[in-house]
């Protein structure tokens, strides 16, 4: 039976997954812009964070499979939800390992993350050309995550600071 | 930032460098190989001047091999990354297009190939 706080939950999480898809979707319209060997701040992976932090391993990992799922039927294409999912999924892991230590914050849990997203994405892009090609551009993507890492990092922390609805939902 | 923020940072960061100079080494690039869903398509010399179509049940790409710079000028994809990726020139450096599964690879080689092998 749903009670009351389960039903909070599973529509929070919906409206994360929603809020995700818009954000990514907005980000990449922006993309063809400034060509940058397809790396970008993510911003639809702040709605990630928040899941790890606020919701619980589980329902971050639901977050964000969804959501990597539904952007690639919606935008991108079905193969790059194989490498979103993949990504996702490495970085979900990483992020709620040292998520609760306390000599981490936002910024290293999200710069984790990020780097775990393209190790997993692009060992898919290896399996999927099967060559090891991909690798190359792991280092540019790994280089670059740091930067990008750090802004997402400290846009959660805003968040989790002035919204209370990204502080957790029990 | 706390500590571990940094030491994650720097690791990360130290991973992508290490993996760079792992991958490009000190050899100069001479050949240019471009594959197909992981199957070689064709060996080019890197001095040569050619335009390569691939043409591929996955889609078709034109590579531009020019003064020792290779680039691609087409392709039917719909991200077109790898004309954004612009010109490669050192070995281990690649292009990928992952829509239509076409790699672009330099290698550095010790001997020469100055004619095309398929």
């Amino acid at each position: 039976m749903l009670t009351a706080s389960a039903t909070k939950k599973t529509l929070f999480s919906a409206l994360l997954v929603t809020l995700g898809l818009v954000l990514g979707y907005v980000e990449n319209m922006f993309l063809p812009i400034i060509p940058l060997y397809g790396l970008k701040i993510g911003f639809s992976n702040l709605v990630v964070i928040c899941a790890v932090y606020q919701s619980g391993f589980k329902n971050a990992l639901v977050i964000g499979v969804l959501k990597a799922f539904l952007s690639g039927v919606l935008f991108s294409g079905l193969m790059s939800i194989a490498y979103g999912v993949t990504g996702i999924l490495f970085s979900v892991f990483a992020m709620n390992l040292i998520k609760n230590k306390s000599s981490f914050s936002e910024v290293g849990v999200s710069v984790l993350g990020s780097g775990m997203f393209q190790i997993g994405q692009v060992l898919v892009a290896c399996a999927v050309l099967n060559s090891a090609a991909p690798l190359y551009y792991l280092s540019y993507l790994l280089i670059g995550s740091v930067p990008c890492g750090i802004v997402s990092g400290l846009l959660v922390h805003i968040l989790r600071k002035r919204f209370k609805i990204f502080k957790g939902v029990k | 930032m706390k500590k571990g923020d940094i030491i994650v940072c720097v690791l990360v960061a130290a991973a992508g460098i290490f993996l760079l100079l792992f991958l490009s080494g000190n050899v100069s690039a001479d050949t240019v190989e471009i594959y197909s869903s992981g199957t070689l398509f064709g060996k080019y010399s890197l001095s040569s001047d050619i335009t390569v179509d691939v043409v591929t049940e996955f889609g078709s790409n034109t590579v531009c091999i020019e003064k020792g710079n290779v680039y691609v000028t087409h392709s039917s994809c719909d991200d077109k990354n790898e004309i954004l990726q612009g010109k490669i020139s050192h070995p281990g450096q690649s292009l990928i297009c992952l829509p239509n599964k076409l790699i672009v690879t330099l290698k550095g080689r010790r001997e020469n190939v100055d004619s095309i092998s398929y």
